[in-house]
């Protein structure tokens, strides 16, 4: 195992909680060294227990979780994502009540939010994603699409501005087929004006990078085809030491904690990473030469996912069920969603395939020339592909393997075709493929 | 002000409420993932239900909003009402400053509290109190992401810039490895990104990083932030001097075994400066040399 990482003779409040938890997870994981013969192969995801877990919240919630009322749309999308990953099948009748349940969460004036409250980007989001996994032609014809959000990206009326509304609201328009050129314009320019010093992206201009908007604004331009109006090398160096050296799992801002969400906020950018670099050397552009070694490397990406499969694994389960934080912490169904999509992230290559990108890149912007955003094409929006790569999973494949996730959805692969085929049409996609 | 300790009075059994009558929420025959509202909340809601239908901006209606918000922190429809209403009414808005800094001390993530502070503020166009509001969260968390983002909405909007340094500067001396200031440092220097630093200043900014930087070598923050300044505001002899000066702190160059030597972030720093020179080499400097130099640190560095 690493050592500890270093105070220099110098405690500070971050290197005293810093110790508390790489101390909690370096005994975590010697115990699990001890327990299993083959040591960290033998850690196995527990699939019973966590869809026990997520079962238990479908039926229902204690009124300690009265404060996910507002954001009651994301209590579909956080269990229903969770089983889709676990290959569970979702019953008849829990499609049904789904769908009748969110259609009460939608507002006359379009958009979804907390019962009988206002239409909210974020709501609007998990109803759509959630509707997406549920995947049946009433749950898509649920979904009024006249309606959608404007392009303000405020969370909702009168609310805040910030990278999460624009990617909430570019994702809602693109699965539902509503992309023009009014709601695209100067998305990208905005998001490029957050990028930091230090390479990540924070919620707005000059505000600290955070993997949370990171992810959101990477995944926002991945869709417009405007990766290059960020300084992808920055953000590479950034994203990379979101990785914490002891604990293997991600942290979201410099000298922060670790935290199990952010194996899906800071992991799923990597594939987007990869893509941009990809665009840049189809480019002919001067190529970094540090990015070479990860181009050819069939393991793909730069962070470790061994190491972050297991802390998933060896420090993210709850003995009864569902998944969490850190170990000190109890589950709940934000963590498990994230914590199993960053798993599921972990476990596949994905990437945007390179016919495609090669005709995208004829006509892509140079950089910082994105104030005429153009909607993507129905191909660009399918280029994405999937591997398995076996030592890419750590553990038997059988417990341990989840769904391939969509680095840019958020849901299994196979959900976003069955969106895309309903909204722009069997024949488009087809035609695509 | 609602007190959470009292003991719970039905609205239902006010005199003052007796006049409406409360909308219950339907979440159809059998939701999934329906939420057991504690019976609280729950009248509260029916009767916001109420008042919203009605569009009442009353003040009875303002205290339902505040006991709503009490009870869910995160209700934006509440607090966007909640505004609605304080603008029709006039009330003193000095007040609903005194209300937001007791809710923040309770609640100090919740992204509405300060979108609404933020719209409060402007409708006042005073941010006296505002300095020392942000600064008493910051002493319980010097992280909160809000804060931080919020204080430089204050700082730009009403041109309080002066003040701030000397402010992250004790925030740094408490903590070195608090990110949080050291962004609000570059903040503050770049005066949000829309000034250049002139040559006096980069340069004591460099010597505040090195500083730093000896003090905790396996700390990011002042690396991360020496690279940001110097790739956009650095010359050709400024990124000279962070090569002999990284050099020269605890000899990395020789790899020897202080501290300095072992942090990552040195080397990552080091490296990128020699990647930096060769961009700029013409062949006369010596193009295959600084190559070489780079292979050697980059081989150091894997290590």
């Amino acid at each position: 195992m690493p050592p500890y990482t270093p105070d220099d003779g110098l405690s500070t409040s971050t290197s005293r909680q810093q110790r508390v938890v790489e101390e909690d997870i370096q005994q975590l994981l010697d115990h699990h060294l001890a327990k299993h013969p083959n040591g960290f192969e033998g850690l196995t995801l527990n699939r019973e227990a966590h869809i026990k877990f997520i079962e238990k919240t479908l039926r229902g919630l204690g009124s300690n979780s009265q404060g996910l009322d507002p954001g009651r749309p994301w209590l579909f999308y956080w269990p229903l994502n969770s089983l889709a990953l676990m290959d569970v099948e979702i019953a008849d009748d829990l499609k049904t009540r789904t769908v009748a349940t969110l259609a009460r969460l939608q507002r006359p004036e379009g958009g979804y939010g907390g019962p009988d409250q206002l239409p909210h980007l974020a709501a609007t989001y998990a109803a759509v994603l959630s509707l997406a996994i549920v995947g049946t032609p009433e749950a898509f014809a649920s979904i009024d699409r006249m309606k959608q959000p404007d392009g303000s990206f405020t969370a909702h009326r009168g609310g805040e501005v910030d990278v999460r509304g624009s990617y909430c609201a570019i994702v809602i328009a693109t699965l539902l087929n509503l992309l023009t050129p009014e709601l695209t314009a100067n998305v990208s320019t905005f998001i490029a004006r957050c990028q930091t010093y230090e390479g990540g992206i924070g919620s707005r201009p000059n505000v600290e990078a955070h993997s949370g908007y990171a992810y959101c604004g990477l995944a926002t331009l991945a869709i417009l085809n405007s990766l290059d109006v960020l300084d992808i090398p920055a953000l590479l160096h950034w994203s990379a030491g979101r990785q914490m050296t002891l604990e293997g799992g991600f942290n979201g801002r410099t000298n922060k904690l670790v935290d199990g969400c952010y194996s899906f906020w800071a992991g799923a950018t990597f594939p987007l990473l990869e893509s941009a670099v990809r665009r840049s050397w189809s480019h002919h552009r001067p190529l970094d030469p540090k990015f070479e070694m990860f181009l050819e490397d069939d393991m793909g990406y730069l962070y470790d996912r061994r190491r972050l499969q297991e802390y998933i694994l060896g420090c993210c389960q709850a003995t009864h069920g569902g998944l969490r934080d850190k170990p000190e912490k109890f589950p709940d169904p934000y963590h498990t969603c994230y914590v199993l999509a960053g798993l599921a992230a972990s476990q596949h290559r994905l990437r945007e395939d390179a016919a495609i990108t090669t005709t995208t890149t004829e006509n892509s912007k140079g950089p910082m020339e994105a104030d005429s955003d153009v909607p993507p094409t129905l191909a660009d929006l399918l280029s994405w592909t999937v591997d398995v790569v076996d030592e890419c999973v750590l553990g038997p494949r059988k417990d341990n393997l989840l769904r391939a996730l969509h680095p840019i959805y958020a849901i299994p692969f196979n959900r976003v075709t069955a969106v895309f085929r309903y909204f722009y049409g069997d024949d488009q996609v087809q035609a695509c493929l | 002000m609602v007190k959470l300790e009292d003991s719970y009075v039905p609205l239902s059994q006010l005199p003052e409420w007796s006049d409406v009558t409360p909308i219950p929420q339907d979440d159809g025959p059998h939701p999934v993932a329906p939420i057991a509202y504690t019976q609280e909340y729950a009248e509260a809601m029916d009767y916001l239900r109420a008042v919203m239908k009605a569009r009442e901006l009353s003040s009875r209606a303002l205290e339902l909003t505040e006991e709503i918000v009490w009870l869910n922190a995160g209700h934006y429809t509440a607090w966007a009402y909640r505004l609605d209403i304080l603008k029709h009414l006039n009330v003193d808005l000095y007040s609903e400053l005194d209300f937001l800094s007791e809710f923040a001390e309770v609640n100090p993530k919740t992204y509405q509290l300060w979108h609404h502070r933020q719209e409060i503020v402007k409708l006042l166009n005073d941010p006296s109190r505002e300095h020392d509001f942000i600064a008493k969260l910051l002493a319980t968390d010097s992280k909160n992401f809000h804060a931080w983002s919020y204080r430089q909405w204050v700082v730009t909007q009403f041109n309080q810039w002066d003040g701030e340094l000397p402010y992250v500067a004790q925030l740094i001396d408490e903590d070195v490895r608090n990110n949080s200031a050291w962004n609000q440092r570059y903040f503050v220097l770049t005066r949000g990104s829309t000034q250049d630093l002139d040559r006096d200043t980069l340069r004591r900014e460099i010597d505040y990083c090195l500083e730093k930087m000896a003090l905790a070598p396996n700390n990011e923050c002042p690396f991360a932030y020496c690279r940001g300044l110097l790739k956009k505001f650095g010359t050709h002899d400024d990124w000279l001097l962070i090569r002999a000066q990284l050099r020269a702190l605890g000899g990395v160059a020789n790899a020897g075994d202080v501290a300095a030597a072992r942090s990552q972030y040195a080397w990552g720093l080091l490296l990128d400066t020699e990647e930096h020179l060769i961009r700029e080499a013409t062949e006369e400097e010596g193009l295959t040399a600084r190559r070489a130099e780079v292979r050697r640190v980059r081989t150091n560095f894997r290590v």
